[in-house]
């Protein structure tokens, strides 16, 4: 048997004690797409970062090609051909697209970029656009990197890791922020990738998707190889069961309850990217909102929260069924009060404070924890936080553990509990599970769930469709703005929300 | 090449040294080496109560305020370069009140204190109050905003003064009650004990200051939180201009003149204090207690080296080089983090 392109032996790597990765063995042969897989925490990003050169390992062995290889830092990665795209990819913004492929590029035999220390701006053109072509794209090479779409980036940083003469490629969660279509793309150009006798490892938190696109694939649970095999062999179920380490017989909580009177409605709104939109959500009902990237299912929430002005239609929030309509001028602080709470989208650049949990959790409703109206009560600040750390059970330390040092799922879960302290009327959850280990997203279900049950609105966007459908009483699907179907979540399935998401409406 | 010598196969984890643990003690234990080797050097003139109360401390009272208030600024993630400026308006406008001379040289009658302290904090508030809205409701680099507001203030306070130092403050008890002692210490260190103990209440104790950690942490993350942003970061830069007009104030009260040029030591001074505090503790977010510290540690190596027969110059190349290895290692240590 020939031998495989990279073979990672016995790779172990601890931090201050604590072990991370322990003994993983891993290979990928030429042309083979490896799944890596398991939850927060399991190892995965440290498997990855050792491989990029930005970690380095405590014991193991990596071979390339057979031969033995050490990785001490970036440089090193990229010399021997080993790229790797994290989920944010790594674009130089006020650069062209093709100054961004040739990035970091050294002259040699088959393209010279410059001479003696000029830029052959030609050769550079020329050459990006060769790359890009081999991955199926046709950019404009010209323009600034930074106007790209999502897709668009990532290709250039793909293409820049071909002009660097990757052999292994490593795609961290790669369609993170891609359309279904953007996806579809980014998976053609593997395909071309794979038949030039590319090896990719790839990481995702879609399942789906990986049994789409992966041949093979490893789970890893805490820091340990537990299976691996064809993905051909296994269901979506059978890797969850492995990533968990437990049966997950009901990822999703029963639906419960009758809805009640409609707590929040929206009639004709107006703005950026949305347009006559009508909705109404009960108490005590969850109401998911798929479409497309760019749909304006973000807007929404953004403009229900005060963080986006729209600029028509009205807005009200029923007070023991009596509606009054929001002000659009409204900003987010008015909104709470008035029982709307946004949970954002992004974790980390919207989320987190880098603080303790209990700064964390109490800095929504600081002015609850006080004495003399501005001064702030520790102990009650403790109280509370303390309080909902025990029902959301955040695993750590204890409130004062910094949020930064926990893992995606239960810094999640951090954010959660400041908005849960607001105990809003209408509760918003933009993308709740993003980056979130399976075991944790189940958590997170039962949460909302038994939010609603307990009288609170519940909206939800998300663009995974089966947490949709397994979490919501019913979707509503937008497409360019505009709320194109609703659909009873017991009944409907992917394919008919996905149609509807492209425009093409019910079948 | 970054010349790191790290060898992956052998390297371990980072062992039992926990950095976030001894942190809190570096700061203090400086303080005490420090005193100690001086002390030992030079026992008969820098261990005596005369230099280290009123050469070292009393010396940094006024620097010890607008750190303070620096520090505020510093919280909510921005910085404020035009302390010295609001300093020296604020002082300049308050000294021709209080003078007992005109500028010309025609003696006068001395104006009311209660105005000319009023008017101090006023024109701070106002100049404090339009870098906030610069660079909170228009959005301009602060780096920019308060770098060239800073030239407005001081220019403007040269203007009133005629860019003399205003002499003769000596009525209405201004100038006693800064030179004067309370149980035997300086009466300025009390004042700016007071100043920075609000401070610290104010970012550790209020609902205002837990906003701003937020603010400076992840503005984001608090507008999403109901945090009014804008109104957070424009009220840090109000404080900041008053606390830099209380400081500018004491200090002239002290030296019974109004100098607008005596300020213009502190924009630096007071940012590498606050720096050094972070540095030293919690976390490497600002914070009044490092600050305060960071004052100190700088003032006492200062007046160790002066001790010295070291040259002048080198004395402050050796008192910067110290502030540059003090927030080296976390610095390393942010690095290494991730490794």
């Amino acid at each position: 048997m020939a031998e495989p392109l990279l073979e990672i032996s016995g790779l172990t790597k601890s931090y201050g004690g604590v072990t991370v990765l322990d003994h993983v063995d891993l290979t990928v042969d030429a042309g083979e797409v490896r799944a890596l897989l398991g939850e927060n925490g399991a190892g995965k990003s440290t498997l990855i970062k050792i491989l990029s050169g930005v970690v380095s390992r405590d014991e193991g062995d990596v071979r390339l090609a057979g031969a033995r290889v050490d990785i001490t830092n970036a440089h090193d990665a990229r010399d021997i051909g080993i790229a790797t795209l994290h989920q944010e990819v790594a674009i130089v913004p006020g650069l062209s697209v093709a100054e961004n492929i040739m990035l970091g590029h050294r002259s040699d035999d088959t393209v010279r970029t410059s001479t003696l220390g000029v830029v052959r701006w030609r050769e550079i053109r020329r050459r990006s656009r060769e790359l890009l072509a081999e991955l199926g794209q046709d950019l404009d090479v010209d323009m600034d990197a930074d106007r790209l779409s999502p897709v668009g980036k990532t290709m250039t940083a793909i293409a820049r890791a071909l002009s660097q003469n990757a052999r292994v490629l490593v795609l961290d969660e790669p369609t993170a922020a891609l359309t279904d279509q953007e996806t579809n793309q980014l998976f053609s150009a593997m395909d071309r990738l794979r038949s030039r006798g590319v090896a990719i490892i790839y990481v995702s938190h879609r399942l789906e998707e990986v049994v789409r696109v992966c041949s093979t694939y490893t789970v890893l649970r805490n820091g340990a190889k537990v299976v691996e095999g064809a993905i051909a062999d296994v269901n979506i179920d059978s890797i969850i069961t492995a990533m968990a380490g437990r049966p997950v017989d009901t990822i999703f909580p029963p639906r419960s309850g009758t809805p009640g009177s409609v707590a929040l409605e929206v009639r004709q709104l107006s703005g950026r990217r949305v347009r006559e939109l009508d909705l109404d959500v009960r108490a005590g009902e969850i109401v998911g909102i798929a479409g497309l990237a760019g749909s304006g299912r973000s807007e929404i929430m953004r403009m229900l929260a005060g963080a986006q002005r729209h600029r028509g239609g009205r807005i009200s929030v029923a007070v023991d069924g009596e509606g009054s309509p929001l002000r659009a001028s409204d900003g987010v602080a008015r909104r709470q009060r008035a029982g709307v709470a946004l949970v954002p989208q992004e974790r980390r650049a919207d989320g987190v404070l880098p603080d303790s949990i209990e700064h964390n959790i109490n800095v929504s409703t600081l002015r609850r924890h006080t004495v003399l109206r501005w001064v702030t009560s520790r102990a009650r600040l403790n109280g509370h936080a303390d309080a909902l750390h025990r029902s959301l059970d955040i695993r750590s330390r204890g409130i004062s553990q910094q949020v930064l040092t926990l893992s995606g799922g239960n810094q999640q879960k951090v954010v959660l509990a400041r908005f849960w302290a607001l105990a809003p009327r209408v509760l918003l959850l933009d993308e709740p599970t993003r980056g979130v280990d399976v075991g944790t997203k189940s958590e997170i279900y039962a949460l909302v769930r038994a939010r609603a049950a307990e009288g609170t609105a519940v909206l939800v966007v998300s663009s995974e469709l089966p947490e949709l459908i397994g979490l919501c009483d019913r979707v509503i699907v937008m497409h360019e703005g505009r709320s194109v179907g609703e659909f009873d979540a017991r009944t409907t399935n992917e394919d008919e929300l996905l149609n509807a998401c492209y425009g093409r409406g019910r079948q | 090449m970054n010349g790191t010598t790290t060898t992956p196969a052998t390297t371990t984890g980072s062992g039992g040294f926990d950095m976030s643990r001894i942190r809190p003690y570096l700061g203090p234990l400086a303080l005490v080496v420090m005193v100690g080797f001086f002390g030992a050097l030079y026992p008969d003139t820098f261990l005596t109560k005369s230099n280290l109360v009123d050469n070292i401390l009393q010396q940094v009272t006024a620097l010890a305020i607008v750190a303070s208030v620096q520090t505020v600024v510093m919280v909510v993630g921005e910085f404020d370069l035009s302390v010295g400026g609001l300093a020296a308006l604020a002082t300049g406008f308050a000294a021709t009140i209080l003078n007992t001379a005109t500028i010309e040289g025609v003696p006068k009658e001395a104006g009311s204190l209660v105005f000319a302290v009023f008017l101090c904090v006023l024109a701070g508030l106002i100049g404090g109050a339009i870098n906030g809205a610069l660079v909170s409701y228009l959005g301009v680099l602060a780096f920019i905003a308060t770098l060239a507001m800073n030239e407005v203030y001081k220019n403007l306070a040269r203007y009133r003064v005629e860019g003399k130092p205003v002499y003769g403050l000596v009525e209405n008890n201004f100038v006693a009650v800064a030179q004067g002692r309370t149980l035997g210490v300086p009466n300025t260190i009390y004042i700016a004990f007071v100043i920075a103990a609000i401070v610290w209440f104010v970012l550790d104790r209020t609902t205002l200051g837990r906003q701003m950690y937020a603010v400076g942490g992840n503005p984001d993350a608090a507008r999403y939180s109901g945090v009014n942003i804008k109104l957070v970061k424009w009220t840090a830069f109000a404080i900041c201009g008053v606390g830099a007009a209380l400081g500018g104030l004491m200090q002239s009260a002290y030296n019974a003149t109004a100098n607008t040029t005596a300020p213009e030591p502190w924009m630096l001074k007071s940012i590498a204090a606050v720096f050094l505090g972070m540095a030293l503790m919690r976390n490497g977010r600002p914070n009044l207690p490092g600050t305060i510290l960071g004052v100190v540690l700088f003032r006492t190596l200062e007046n160790g080296l002066n001790k010295t027969d070291i040259n002048n110059y080198l004395q402050d190349v050796i008192n910067w080089l110290a502030v540059v290895l003090a927030v080296l290692p976390p610095a390393i240590a942010r690095i290494r983090e991730n490794r």
